[in-house]
């Protein structure tokens, strides 16, 4: 008798646990943080000279969007010592994190080559490798915020409670669960229902960012013109070298009069490139 | 003229009297012209300032009692040190300066003594000077020496290769020896301007910096009157000296050189105007006449050597011996217990083991031969020795395996009694060896941060960059790329530049010297595709060729001379390489070579004398 207590008890909590698994992960929201691509180079750290090299180089899409066109490449060898056949592969799509694949798509790609012999009376030889990893994405911001349409004597909004929702001039995020996501947003209301957003877009993963361009835009439901703050007055722009952040100005019309919250979707196309430093000794 | 030296010497004296302390100089004179009866004529000599003063504020460095009382006074002027009669002191200092030199040559220039050897030198210099005339001014130039000296130390320590470093060098050599003459020539100036005569020791000693100075100055200033106007010349000749300095004490030529200055010093008025080829034929001429014996050869043997003196003066090359060699060729030979330093039989043979470790099984010929070399009253004796290789009478093996040793035996073909120097000289032929170097190839238009990167991940040391090859005797230094080729990262839209010389890096208990390239061949960049680009000036055999005769002004120097010049063409896939492509790959060359060793060991020979 005991021991059946004991069996159903072990039962229900097993089906408890479960329940409560998926439950959270339905819950979950993915789409928050600055999130990286996980590149694990599962190649050996010691290969042989003259000798057949395969370089296994796994990829998890922890990223909270699909990647596209992503093409995994191995870069740096040097070829006087390690020949690759392949030095490029290419990958179509990598599902992202969602309650339907919480870790995110897995893939693993091989690089086959030939380690060539050392150089006479050599015994090792280290060799400093990349793995590259290129691939375009994107991004979704989607909160909702408070806007206004009172405006005091400068014209500017009033910074306190207002009607339904507290007015914040200047929201900070922690990302949307991509390496660039909006880190800030001002909201500068203007005469009339118009109001401006001003979004700070920032790149905090390891890699780089190209190209980075606006695919939807809108507020409450209607359209926003977003135009970032460079030379060019398109909806696209491309980081330089080194840049880390760029803003986009988006302007538009909320639908009705007073303070209320409303959401606004962002969705920003990007490419991105990251790479990962590795190791491998060549021994005689 | 008269006139115009006694003006001088009054411009001399009013110029020192200016130095005189304020207030000073108004007691001392009030004095003074209580007990001079033509103070006019007194004043014309400023070693009255050495009188006994009353008391009055210490000038810095006026002590009591000098101590350079202690020196004689070489001025007839008078005896006191105080005065410009003090070249005494300038002279110790020049020979103090000497000492120095050659302490620093004794310790090789390492940092430690060298730093210890210029703290002494500036405390001589110092307080020398204290006791001189206007030891202010001394004792800042004895400080600024000593800052450059150290300066110069320091930057020779921590930036070596930089474009001022030959400057340096003979800043940090000469500096004291420099500073020394200034210091005495201002003491001569001081003298003679006060109207003293210079002592037997001064005069000589100015005579020997006038000598030295004109031995300098002299075929420039004749073989160039628009001297200024043509500095590249100046350099040629200095280039053009360094090298026949180099050179002679290589061909043992010293003693020739005095003849070949004066003869070219006084040749150049019939027109020529050409000291430094006149300096160097001579010198070719000499070397080509002891070493070769028929006429054809020595004509070749001068066209090569003016050849080689025109790469000597080219830029060099650098090349670093590679740690991650672990096979190296290695030939030693040292006496052992056996070896018969005092003999009593004056034809006892000497033998020495010969050691070879040959790793990576190479196959040359060593080629031994021997020589006495004795003083006796007569002059130099020279005996020949016979050679035995492991107890046959033969002078060369093959050497192919891994480790050989061979005993190698000397015996000398005539009777020796007394000192001698035995010269052990082994000829390696067909010495190989190798050498690699990497380099990255990259497009202009690659992201500055990812240049960077592939710096950062392949070149983090100064080695990295240079070529490298194992530790033997030659070291094959090449380097190629954009604008002089030392930099790692080749732009593959610039013209690509390559160099080779070679290196003489062989250490050991020997004297050794590379004697002749045998051959040369850059297979890693030309099976990889690189073509010498026949469109651009430049050696047509950059990368593959035969025999080039190399002495030791070319190979034994930090950065050796480059041997042959060339501008390359990329192969079609580094060339097409765009953007953020890039590749890094390592390129390897073979060398074969001729090495010459000469191990000598002092011995004696003192037969038994037989009583009957």
């Amino acid at each position: 008798m005991r021991k059946a207590i004991i069996f159903l008890i072990l039962a229900l909590f097993l089906l408890a646990s479960c329940g409560q698994t998926s439950e959270r992960g339905a819950d979950i929201n993915y789409k928050q943080g600055f999130v990286d691509l996980t590149i694990n180079s599962a190649g050996n750290k010691e290969e042989f000279q003259e000798q057949r090299l395969e370089l296994p180089v796994s990829l998890q899409n922890t990223v909270a969007y699909d990647i596209e066109d992503v093409v995994v490449s191995v870069k740096g060898f040097d070829n006087f010592y390690v020949e690759l056949y392949d030095e490029h592969k290419e990958l179509p799509k990598l599902e992202g994190k969602s309650i339907f694949n919480p870790e995110g798509m897995k893939e693993d790609v091989l690089f086959e080559g030939m380690i060539k012999k050392l150089l006479p009376g050599a015994e090792k030889q280290q060799q400093d490798y990349r793995v590259n990893v290129k691939y375009n994405s994107k991004v979704e911001f989607s909160p909702s915020i408070c806007v206004t349409s009172q405006l005091n004597g400068q014209g500017s909004s009033y910074d306190t409670y207002q009607g339904a929702c507290t007015f914040e001039k200047e929201i900070s995020y922690d990302g949307q669960g991509a390496p660039l996501g909006v880190s800030n947003l001002e909201i500068i209301p203007h005469q009339g229902r118009q109001v401006e957003l001003r979004m700070k877009i920032e790149n905090r993963g390891k890699g780089t960012v190209g190209k980075v361009s606006v695919l939807t835009s809108a507020i409450g439901g209607k359209p926003l013109t977003c135009e970032f703050r460079s030379d060019t007055v398109e909806n696209k722009v491309e980081f330089e070298s080194g840049q880390k952040s760029v803003t986009l100005i988006c302007a538009g019309y909320v639908g009705s009069d007073g303070t209320y919250t409303t959401p606004v979707f962002v969705e920003l196309l990007y490419d991105y490139e990251l790479d990962q430093k590795e190791t491998m000794m060549i021994l005689k | 003229m008269v006139d115009l030296g006694r003006l001088l010497k009054k411009a001399f004296i009013v110029n020192k009297q200016g130095f005189r302390e304020f207030g000073s100089e108004a007691k001392s004179e009030k004095k003074e012209s209580k007990d001079k009866s033509h103070p006019t004529i007194e004043n014309f000599f400023s070693f009255q300032r050495d009188k006994p003063k009353p008391a009055m504020p210490r000038e810095s460095g006026n002590y009591s009692r000098p101590w350079s009382s202690s020196f004689p006074s070489i001025s007839k002027g008078g005896p006191s040190p105080r005065g410009p009669a003090t070249t005494g002191i300038y002279i110790f200092l020049i020979i103090i300066s000497a000492f120095g030199l050659l302490a620093r040559s004794f310790v090789a220039y390492s940092p430690g003594k060298s730093f210890a050897i210029s703290i002494i030198l500036a405390l001589f210099f110092f307080f020398g000077v204290r006791n001189t005339p206007e030891p202010k001014v001394k004792e800042g130039l004895v400080a600024l020496t000593l800052g450059l000296d150290f300066a110069a130390q320091f930057v020779l320590g921590t930036s070596a290769g930089s474009a001022f470093e030959n400057k340096m060098i003979t800043l940090y050599v000469f500096a004291w020896v420099i500073l020394a003459v200034i210091l005495f020539l201002m003491g001569v100036l001081d003298t003679t301007g006060a109207g003293e005569r210079l002592g037997k020791p001064a005069t000589v000693m100015l005579i020997l910096v006038l000598g030295t100075a004109l031995f300098f100055l002299l075929p420039v200033i004749i073989q160039s009157p628009s001297f200024f106007q043509d500095v590249t010349h100046a350099e040629y000749f200095h280039i053009a000296k360094s090298e026949l300095v180099k050179v002679a004490g290589t061909l043992d030529e010293t003693k020739n050189f005095w003849y070949d200055y004066f003869t070219c010093t006084f040749s150049v008025f019939d027109g020529s105007l050409k000291y430094e080829s006149c300096m160097e034929n001579k010198r070719i001429g000499r070397y080509c006449e002891a070493n070769f014996q028929t006429t054809a050869d020595k004509q070749n043997c001068v066209l090569q050597q003016q050849e080689l003196v025109k790469q000597g003066a080219r830029p060099g090359i650098a090349g670093v011996v590679s740690d991650a060699i672990k096979q190296v060729t290695k030939v030693e030979m040292k006496e052992d217990q056996y070896f018969p330093k005092k003999a009593t039989d004056s034809k006892t043979i000497y033998p020495i083991p010969l050691k070879v470790e040959n790793p990576r099984e190479q196959t040359f010929t060593a080629k031994v031969s021997c020589e006495f070399k004795g003083f006796t009253a007569k002059g130099e004796e020279k005996v020949p020795g016979i050679i035995s290789i492991g107890g046959e009478e033969v002078n060369e093996v093959q050497i192919n395996s891994k480790a050989q040793e061979y005993l190698i035996g000397c015996q000398p073909s005539a009777d020796l009694k007394g000192r001698y120097t035995l010269d052990y000289t082994v000829m390696l032929s067909g010495m190989q060896t190798f050498s690699f170097i990497k380099r990255a190839f990259v497009s202009k238009e690659i992201d500055p941060k990812l240049r960077g990167q592939i710096e950062m991940d392949n070149f983090k040391t100064k080695a990295d960059r240079t070529s490298q090859g194992p530790a033997e005797f030659a070291l094959l230094n090449f380097k190629f790329g954009s604008g002089d080729g030392s930099s790692p990262l080749v732009t593959v839209e610039d013209p690509v530049t390559f160099s080779f010389a070679v290196e003489d890096v062989g250490t050991g208990s020997f004297k050794g010297e590379v004697q002749k390239i045998n051959s040369y061949n850059f297979h890693g960049l030309w099976e990889r595709g690189f073509n010498v680009d026949s469109e651009k000036i430049g050696d047509k055999d950059c990368l593959q060729g035969g025999e080039v005769l190399v002495n030791a002004a070319l190979t034994k120097k930090r950065e050796p001379s480059e041997l042959r010049r060339c501008f390359l063409s990329l192969p079609a896939d580094f060339s097409q390489l765009q953007k953020n492509a890039y590749k890094i790959e390592t390129f390897v060359a073979d060398l074969n070579y001729d090495y010459k060793i000469t191990k000598s060991i002092p011995v004696e020979v003192t037969p038994l004398v037989v009583v009957s």
